[in-house]
């Protein structure tokens, strides 16, 4: 199971919870669903790859982490 | 065409930057909905002859017969002090002691005057105010960073603009935010507000706060509405759904800013996400604008640069550089390379004192991270500043007003950012 990020194309945005039900017909297990076309979920591989077809999805990126610079770098110390 | 009386009051003439006939009056933000609050010229002239007050005759003459001039003179007044008021329909005023003129006149009509006569020579009449009240920090000791911005000579203090940070969350306990607004919220799953890593106080400290302990400034934007998000985690790293929660967050509880020191680095020749986009002009059409930390992989020292991270490197992010204290790109700052991650603007990075949780309370940090809530702070002030501006508009301000430095576009943008 994948965590998934999913960027609908805005010209489907008046539509956004038809989409929605569509990927989870495909077997998306949506957790989050935002009003400007992003929509997280979790799904197997293969339904990513099916997903990834649809004419409705602009982007799908596997969920990334973020976070502040290395803590063992030398920028965020007291000796810069 | 009947030039406008003396005796009416300039200002009931509707002139909107009042700009003087050299064409270089003050400028105001770039749009006709904003009109300049501080013009510099009542759009009257003064008529000056070059000989002074010992010249005797002539001024009356030619004004009343060329021009078809009313003319008052000062030598009218034996009684009363001279006040505009009494000369009412007047088209012209002559001081006879000081052997000037004041004409009422638009900037049109003065060209045809001076190429008249080369005796005359025409001043714009000033209009002049009150000083700025001097602001009670400007002989404040404060860091490097809240002098080089200029953050301590503005009045601006960012009052009532909510000022969002996203990041390791806050220490509400912090002694220098007692007085403050604070609003919190964790998205962080099994994490509360409480910031257990001491990034997210530092960066709100250099954006919002004002005084430290012993009085020295270190926050921009002194009384702007915290608003506290706490993204990732108390180890410092975070999903980039939390990212999007938080975003949407800010945006739909009115926060004009929206810092975020945080970011993933990107290979060359990456695009930028498409997910942080739509949520960046989400925000954006609530009115916010945003930003965040270009990222610290390079080692300028070792010729290794590294591209803007994500996501600073969307177009409706502005993606911001850190400086030193010599004004040169800090060696860990990223750099343009790829063409949609552009450095925006640049801010004080290296080297920053500012707020830590408690008990250690203040600490000195660098980083992008650092650089990017100076400049928020800074545009929480340009809202104060100009309360019904557009995101665009105020970006346009803060870009125009950056020192532009000697330095590549690709490191530092348009410069270090300036406050109003």
């Amino acid at each position: 199971m994948k965590r998934v990020i999913i960027t609908v194309s805005e010209y489907y945005l008046d539509r956004l919870s038809i989409v929605a039900e569509g990927l989870r017909e495909e077997g998306l297990t949506i957790t989050q669903l935002y009003e400007f076309g992003v929509i997280i979920g979790v799904a197997e591989e293969e339904a990513i790859q099916r997903i990834r077809e649809h004419k409705e999805i602009e982007g799908l990126t596997e969920e990334k982490e973020t976070g502040i610079a290395p803590p063992d770098s030398k920028i965020q110390s007291p000796d810069n | 065409m009947r030039p406008p009386d003396i005796g009416n009051t300039p200002f009931s003439q509707n002139k909107t930057t009042g700009a003087p006939p050299s064409g270089q009056g003050p400028r105001a933000l770039s749009s006709p909905n904003v009109p300049s609050e501080h013009p510099m010229y009542t759009g009257r002239h003064f008529l000056i002859h070059r000989i002074g007050k010992s010249y005797k005759g002539g001024t009356k003459k030619m004004l009343e017969s060329k021009w078809g001039f009313t003319v008052a003179e000062t030598s009218d007044f034996v009684t009363e002090g001279v006040n505009e008021s009494s000369i009412r329909g007047a088209d012209a005023l002559i001081y006879n002691e000081l052997g000037i003129t004041l004409l009422g006149m638009e900037d049109e009509s003065t060209r045809l005057l001076q190429s008249l006569d080369e005796d005359y020579f025409i001043a714009p009449e000033k209009v002049v105010y009150v000083p700025d009240d001097i602001p009670i920090e400007q002989d404040t000791p404060s860091t490097w960073g809240i002098l080089a911005s200029g953050a301590i000579d503005s009045r601006y203090t960012g009052l009532d603009v909510r000022l969002a940070v996203l990041d390791t969350g806050f220490d509400t306990n912090h002694p220098d935010f007692k007085e403050r607004k604070i609003t919190a919220s964790s998205f962080v799953p099994d994490e509360t507000i409480k910031d257990r890593h001491g990034h997210g106080t530092h960066c709100i400290g250099i954006s919002c706060g004002s005084l430290d302990e012993k009085g020295i400034r270190y926050g921009v934007a002194t009384q702007a509405h915290v608003f506290a998000g706490k993204v990732l985690s108390d180890q410092g790293s975070g999903a980039q759904s939390w990212v999007l929660n938080g975003i949407t967050w800010a945006a739909k509880n009115g926060c004009k800013v929206i810092s975020l020191s945080l970011g993933t680095p990107v290979l060359p020749g990456e695009a930028y996400d498409i997910a942080y986009e739509r949520a960046a002009r989400f925000a954006r059409s609530r009115g916010a604008v945003l930003v965040a930390a270009a990222g610290n992989e390079s080692n300028r020292s070792e010729k290794r640069f590294s591209p803007v991270g994500s996501p600073a490197d969307c177009p409706s992010i502005l993606a911001v550089a850190a400086l030193d204290e010599s004004l040169s790109i800090a060696n860990f700052s990223n750099r343009e390379i790829n063409p949609s991650g552009k450095v925006d603007i640049s801010g004080p990075g290296v080297g920053i004192y500012s707020a830590y949780p408690m008990p250690t309370r203040y600490r000195l940090l660098s980083g992008t991270s650092m650089a990017t809530p100076h400049v928020a702070g800074i545009l929480a002030l340009l809202f104060e500043k100009y309360p019904d501006a557009t995101p665009e508009q105020i970006e346009q301000e803060l870009l125009k007003q950056a020192k532009s430095l000697p330095l590549d576009v690709k490191d530092a943008g348009a410069g270090l950012c300036i406050a109003p």
